[in-house]
This record gives C-alpha cells, structure tokens and sequence, in this order.
C-alpha cells in the first residue's frame, strides 16, 4: 500500500509518499509559501529517486498546494498514492486515536478547531479539499494529542473549578505525540523491549517547539505541554512555564490588550525573548562559544533552556519509576551533543550515566549511554509523516 | 524576653505575644478591619492587652512579617533610616502588602517609639537562589521593569526546617552539605530543594499562585488558561484573579472547601481527585528537587499541617523511583513542628541578643 502522509503548517505543506509494510520512501517534498502572495513566489520542493526539482506554481489555499503535488506524482504511475494520512495537531477529546475521514468526522473536526486556532483549521481544510478533489481515495487523520489520551485524570486536571473545567474544555492535552510515540517505539525495538512494557522519558527538543513526555508500558502518563502548546520548556519563541500571575499583570499592563499579550507570549518569548538574539538554541550555543565571557542574555538563554529540561526529566524519572530509557530526538535533540551531555550530567542518582565519546557520534539512531548505565541514553531520529504513514496503514488494514 | 509579632493580611492583621518563654504564645488573634479602624487603633489595643496579660509590660521587640520582601529584603532588618525608601521600591511588587506595613510600622513609631521593629519576610530565604531558578522566559526589558523573578514564599520555614535538619545529622555519616527536600504544608504548599542551607529551587514563583495547588490557589497551570478565560468568558484581570486565588486549589477539586489534612488524612472518595493531584504534584516536584540536588538525604515536613508529613512521606517512599533511592541509601525523614510564629520569635530573640550584644562590645 502506498500512503501519502501529510503534514499541514499554516503556510507550508510537507508530504512523503511511503511504501507500506516495507517502509520505504518513494518521495517527498515541501509545498512552501501557499497562501496569499509573499516576496518570493510560491514553490513546491519535490524529490523522488535521489533527484530534487523545485516547480514554482501560485498556490492560493492547501488544497491547490495538493492538487499540484497530485500533479507531479501523477507523472510516475507508480507513484498514485492508495490513500492519504492527515496530520491533526489537537483531537480534543473526542479523537482519542487515529481516525477514517468521513462526514461525521469532518463535522466532529469542525466543533475543535478552536483549540488550536492556528493549526487545526488550515489541515482540516485540506482534508475537506482532498475529499472532493478525491472522493474515492480513502483518508486518514492522525492526532498529535492521540498519544497522550491515556495521561491519567490526576495528571491531566489543573485545580480550576470543576464548572470551567467541563465547560470549556479545560484540560492537560499534550502534544507532539506522534514523534513521543514513532521515537520510544524505534527505542523499545533498538533495546529489544516490548513496548507493552517500556518505560522511559521522551525529549522532542525541536528548533521550535518542545515537549517531554512520560512513558509508562508504552503508554504516554505525561506530558509537559498542556491545555496549549505555551507550557512546559523553555521553547524558541514560546514562554513555557509561567507563573499566572504574570499572565494578568502583562494584561493589566496592556491595557487588557489579550491578544497583545498572547502573540508576546507564543511569538517574541522563550530562547528569542530571554536572548534577544535568535529564537534558535543553536544561535545562543555559536555565540556563547564566540564570545569569550559570553553576553549575560545568552548564558541566561541557554542555562534555563537547558535546566527546564532537567527538572522536568527528574520529575518524570521520578513518575516513571523504573525507566527503561531517556531518548533525545528531533532538531535539538538529534544534533545538539552538547545539550544531550549538560541535560544528563549529574543524573547518576536517576540511573542516567551519558558516554562523552559516544555521545558526540553524528550517526542515529545512537545510543549514547556507558555500558554501565541502568537507563540508556538514545538519540533517535523522528519521521513524524513515517509515523502518520503507518498508523494510517494500520487503521486501514485492520478496517480491510 | 517579649515579642509582639504582626502579621498583615487583606483587610486583617494577625498577632501572637510571646513573653519569657517561647513555648507558646500568651496571647494571639485576628483583628479584622471593620468600620473602618486604622491600623493605629488596632495596634493600640493590642498593645494595651499585651501589657494587660504581662504584668503592664510593653513587648521588648515587635516582629512584622510578610511574604513578599523582593530583592531588596534580603535578611531579617531591624527598622532604620532607609527602610521607607526600600519598602516605597517594592509596592509595585506588592501593592497591597507593603502599604499595610509600612502603614503599621509608621503607627508602632507612633504608639511605642522605644520598642525595636524588625521586619521579617518569607522570599528573603531564596533571594540567593541560582540564577536558572529565578529566571521566566520572557525579554529581560519586562523582567526588569517589574522584577519578575522567582522568589519563594514560605522560606522562614525552610530556613528552620534545613537547620533543625542538619542540627540532627551533625556527627552522622551524611556529606558536610546533606541534600534536604523541604516540604512546608501550608494552605500554600511549598517544595524546596536545599543544598545544606542553601536553597537550590523552590515551587512558588512571583507569587504563591504558581506551584502547587493550594487549598484554593490553582497552582501550575498553563498560561494560555488565563487568556483563555479573559477571551471566552471576558472576564478582567480581578475576576480571573479572584477565581485563580479564591476558588480553584483543593477546594475546587473537591468541590467543597478542602484543607491539606482532610485532603490526605481522611480517604473519602470526595477528596480522592485533589488527593491525587495533589501527590502526584507533589511527587513531580520531589523528582525536580532530586534532579537539582543530584541526590536527597532528608526529608523535613514543616508548617501548619506539618502533622500530615507522615503520611506523605510513607506515600513519597512507596513509589517506585524514592523506595529505590531509600533501599539503596537511607533517607531521613524530619519534622518540624514549629509555628510560624514560633519560628519568627526564635529569630527575633537572636537578633536582639546579637544587637544588644554588639552594643556592649560597642561600648567597651
């Protein structure tokens, strides 16, 4: 089975047609600046078979971005994708796991938009578009929040009134749980563990956003992001942990400007906020490393990007009892050696013991714990549209 | 010796007069601010009781306590020229507790000029907290303006707890600098994580609102909820601030007023949702603490519900992850039973003693 997997960001639309069961890639690319016109003109990026070309074509909506890909592939008849998997950022609670498109979801889809304002709309479009584009091509939607479906009520209530609470949805929902999910089940096969029984702490530390998650059986028990993507780590342009009374002294300052206040929070915070440089934790390490002494806003930058991660994998470490694993993956935790070694120094009272040598390889999936680790330290890459490729698969095979 | 201490709250003050010994106090209470009374007028009363109860004898030094001293209350300060000045700088901080003090100490200068006041505040324990602790992310221009930093609440009790900790470990086979998780059960609860009697990190954020629930605080939770709130609901910042500090916490997990100790002790399903969040909030910020200290050689439960620390520590051990760390090196566990007021007496004494003392050496 050939599946399309497609990732939906506001202005971009990454796809990758996948060979199912074997895994193997048959193409991809990036359909880059849809939407209104930019300063530079619309393109799509497109790869198959080692070869890459860049077509420029307008592209007005995710729909149009589609059809043009359909439009590159359709010139290899071998690569006519069988069915498509969508990538949903919040599933709310009604989408507890991945779901076959049909009317009622689509209108279920519809009532959640709103919890993620910036990204669910623009990918259910395109699932809308796809479905009349391509009536007979069935289509799946996989959820970001699927994962932690299983985060237990003690860990998912905030302690707010229980009238608001259920009114308006108000909830722990955890997100970047594809990769959570695709990375510990790549980890619990390296260490050959099954992953009924794995137990570990995830670190999606991407150039944008970050998450840890808990995982207890293979199941997620936690995660650091919440009701939103604004909580937990220290993030490239997101806050991450506040204390709420901030939150209402920045409104009162505002004048009771809250979207001011919200696009400060999620936009000009986090590693750009704190740096005043870069929103690119990278950016903060190179310049830190150039200058000697260092600026105090970068040291500060890096120190609290670095000590969230710590104190939130001590408090997991703690929840998850006895672990299996500490894997690193995404942007961050994939190419950055010195953030994997300063996060897991002096963590031997966890179990945690990290191997210099073997932590700077450049090869994943590594792992980059001392042999005499009880917990072992992996860096795997993740390939969230992989993922959503092969839960799309399984829903539809179990469905055939 | 005597000491009077006073303690502002909103639209209330709290007192405790301890004369001689510091068993108990022989006399305490809440004044409400009713009709209008000035602090002037209430202080007077309890003046005139304090030397009612104690043979017509004036306290000899007068404590005022509060949470919130800033950066600029870094230790316990007896009252002199430029403690106006520093108190002005923090109002912005603290708009509704420091014009209480000052308006207290300006009626004590009055009413009894001769007695020494000392001002004593719960943040000044952490002033010295590591830099990462302290830090939000946000632009450096908003954290300066507003000086938003973390800063502690409950450090008196930390403070106490950490020294009776390492006064009990003295000539025990723990490093010179015992690793203590210093948990203060409080309506506010609190977690400190202590390097000898250093704090390396605390709970509590700006406020006492960040953290752990408390009986209504809401604790931690994501700041997009607060703009949600304002948003959907379009509720002002009051409103949102009276349901985040007065009707969340505990309570509201419940769904009925709910104090730490009916919370842990009682074990009726009513309490069982705030019960298990708030262990696992609990557990959660003991694993921080681990990570912190690199390791955990004691535990000390302190504060007003220091009693429920049993529990809580048989509950903290028997989770996986601590049952290992107690199996393979043996975890203290301490209680303080002190009253904050106790606490605030004890450190008062001394640094009456230490002044007098100074004053001798002085004048020799």
């Amino acid at each position: 089975m050939i599946v399309m997997a497609l990732n939906c960001g506001s202005s971009s639309l990454k796809y990758k047609l996948i060979s199912l069961p074997d895994k193997r890639e048959l193409a991809g690319g990036e359909a880059q600046r849809v939407g209104p016109k930019t300063a530079e003109p619309a393109r799509i990026i497109h790869h198959v078979k080692g070869t890459q070309k860049t077509h420029f074509v307008e592209m007005n909506n995710h729909g149009e971005a589609f059809r043009e890909v359909m439009n590159l592939l359709s010139e290899s008849p071998e690569l006519i994708p069988d069915c498509l998997g969508h990538r949903m950022v919040h599933g709310g609670s009604l989408f507890r796991k991945p779901v076959i498109v049909n009317e009622d979801v689509v209108a279920s889809l519809e009532k959640i938009n709103h919890l993620a304002p910036i990204h669910n709309p623009p990918a259910l479009d395109l699932v809308k578009a796809c479905h009349e584009m391509y009536p007979d091509l069935p289509s799946c939607v996989v959820f970001d929040t699927a994962f932690h479906s299983t985060i237990p009520q003690y860990a998912y209530t905030y302690a707010l009134p229980e009238e608001l609470r259920n009114s308006m949805g108000i909830r722990k929902y955890g997100f970047h749980g594809t990769s959570h999910q695709f990375v510990a089940e790549e980890a619990a096969r390296i260490l050959d563990i099954p992953m009924g029984q794995f137990n570990a702490v995830s670190c999606h530390l991407g150039s944008g956003g970050a998450s840890l998650a808990a995982i207890v059986n293979g199941r997620s028990v936690d995660n650091t992001m919440g009701y939103s993507p604004l909580q937990g780590l220290l993030m490239s342009t997101r806050s991450g942990d506040l204390d709420p009374a901030i939150v209402l002294l920045m409104v009162a300052q505002k004048n009771g400007d809250f979207d001011s206040v919200e696009s400060q929070l999620n936009k000009k915070s986090g590693v750009l906020g704190l740096s005043g440089v870069s929103p690119d934790i990278r950016d903060i390490f190179a310049l830190k490393n150039k200058k000697q002494g260092a600026v105090e806003s970068l040291n500060h930058a890096a120190s609290l990007y670095v000590w969230r991660v710590k104190k939130y994998l001590g408090a997991y470490l703690a929840t998850v009892g006895k672990a299996d694993a500490v894997i690193f993956t995404d942007t961050i935790g994939e190419t950055m050696p010195v953030i994997r070694w300063m996060i897991c120094a002096d963590m031997d009272v966890f179990g945690i013991k990290i191997d210099p040598e073997k932590n700077n390889s450049q090869e994943l999936p590594l792992v980059c714990s001392r042999d005499d680790s009880p917990v072992r330290i992996l860096a795997i890459q993740t390939n969230e549209e992989l993922a959503i490729a092969i839960r799309t698969y399984e829903l539809l095979d179990k469905a055939a | 010796m005597n000491i009077l201490i006073v303690k502002p709250g909103i639209y209330k003050l709290d007192y405790a007069f301890y004369a001689g010994s510091l068993g108990f106090p022989i006399l305490e209470g809440i004044c409400r601010e009713k009709d209008g009374r000035l602090f002037r007028e209430i202080l007077g009363d309890i003046l005139f009781k304090c030397r009612q109860h104690n043979n017509q004898e004036l306290p000899d030094a007068i404590a005022v306590y509060a949470i919130h001293g800033g950066s600029q209350f870094t230790k316990l300060e007896m009252e002199g020229p430029d403690t106006y000045a520093k108190l002005k700088e923090l109002i912005p901080s603290a708009p509704l507790e420091i014009p209480s003090i000052m308006a207290i100490l300006e009626s004590l200068s009055e009413l009894a000029p001769r007695i020494p006041r000392l001002l004593l505040f719960g943040s000044s324990f952490f002033v010295d907290l590591p830099v990462r602790e302290t830090l939000y992310g946000l632009n450096p221009e908003l954290i300066q303006s507003r000086n938003l930093r973390r800063f502690g609440c409950h450090g008196l009790f930390h403070e106490a707890a950490s020294r009776a900790v390492l006064k009990k470990m003295k000539g025990r086979l723990y490093p010179k600098n015992p690793r203590i998780i210093s948990l203060s059960l409080n309506p506010v609860p609190e977690i400190a994580a202590i390097l000898g009697r250093k704090p390396m990190m605390v709970t509590t954020g700006l406020t006492p609102l960040e953290g752990l629930p408390g009986h209504h605080t809401c604790g931690e939770i994501d700041p997009a909820i607060v703009l949600l709130l304002a948003k959907e609901k379009k509720w002002g910042p009051e409103k949102i601030n009276d349901i985040l500090t007065r009707q969340s916490g505990l309570s509201a997990l419940a769904d009925r007023t709910a104090t730490m100790d009916h919370v842990l002790e009682s074990g009726e399903e009513k309490y069982k949702l705030a019960r298990e969040v708030l262990l696992y909030r609990i557990l959660l910020a003991c694993g921080s603490a681990v990570a912190t200290l690199g390791g955990v050689d004691a535990f000390v439960f302190s504060g007003q519900y220091a009693g429920c620390g049993g529990i809580l520590a048989g509950e903290i051990l028997s989770t996986s992850f601590f049952s290992r760390l107690n199996r393979d090196h043996k975890i203290a566990i301490e209680f303080l039973e002190d009253s904050l007021d106790r606490i605030i007496a004890e450190k008062t004494c001394a640094a009456i003693r230490r002044e007098k003392t100074q004053s001798i050496l002085a004048a020799c």
